[in-house]
């Protein structure tokens, strides 16, 4: 099946199998391996991307589910050479240990921040159910998130 | 206090930080060489049984199939540490 998609702001068209899964689009095709695979099983979370501004997790969507849709990884996800205030924030608190839920743990955050109206630790620590960390434990990650929230209150993203 | 650029007691930045939260580390399966194979591994459908022979042949036969490794092509490797004797 033919696939219309804008990855990162770029525009591409695949001819693709109908049961290719996004996060094997992403990775395989499109060489964008910052999104992980973790379970395949919608449990951990280290596949999740946005898909038209929503936080989802691409090792259960087909490919052809995003035709005519936006998708954001997390390498488009700084502006330019600017880092996001969640990747800055990771960076500053330690947020990550081995790296390979860091991406899925940001690119929830980045769609959860836009929405959370309480940004308690625990009102994150919930909204970060669907991520697994096997490294470092949560404390820095919700720390990260925690400041990233501040800052993004004064200079908006 | 120079040798060390003031550093005793700061907290320091990783200089692999950068490259994981902007998406760009490289793990095992981000890897792809020219004429790059993979590894399936078969394991016991039965959680106690006696091996009395394993039958490749069927599977040497399937397209794509480089090799496959048994225990008969480790027996050989003495001490692989695993956690019972």
């Amino acid at each position: 099946m033919e696939i219309h998609v804008k990855v990162n702001g770029v525009e591409y068209q695949h001819e693709v199998e109908p049961r290719l899964l996004l996060v094997h689009y992403l990775r395989d095709v499109l060489r964008l391996t910052g999104t992980h695979i973790g379970c395949e099983t919608s449990v951990c979370g280290s596949c999740t991307i946005h898909v038209d501004g929503k936080a989802s997790k691409s090792c259960n969507m087909l490919a052809v589910q995003v035709d005519g849709c936006e998708v954001l990884t997390i390498e488009g996800l700084a502006m330019k050479d600017e880092l996001h205030p969640l990747q800055e924030a990771f960076r500053d608190n330690h947020g990550l240990q081995c790296g390979f839920c860091t991406a899925g743990m940001i690119m929830t955050a980045a769609d959860f921040l836009n929405e959370l109206s309480d940004l308690s630790k625990e009102s994150i620590q919930d909204a970060l159910k669907g991520n697994l960390c096997r490294c470092t434990g949560y404390h820095n990650i919700v720390k990260s998130i925690m400041q990233a929230a501040e800052k993004m209150k004064e200079v908006p993203v | 206090m120079s040798a060390t650029n003031g550093m005793i007691g700061q907290s320091v930045k990783r200089v692999e930080d950068k490259r994981f939260i902007t998406g760009k580390g490289r793990f095992t399966d981000d890897i792809v060489l020219p004429g790059q194979t993979y590894a399936a591994f078969v394991r016991s459908p039965y959680a106690h049984a006696k091996i009395i022979r394993v039958d490749i042949d069927e599977a040497m036969g399937m397209p794509g199939v480089v090799q496959i490794f048994t225990g008969k092509d480790v027996v050989h490797i003495n001490g692989v540490p695993v956690g019972w004797p």
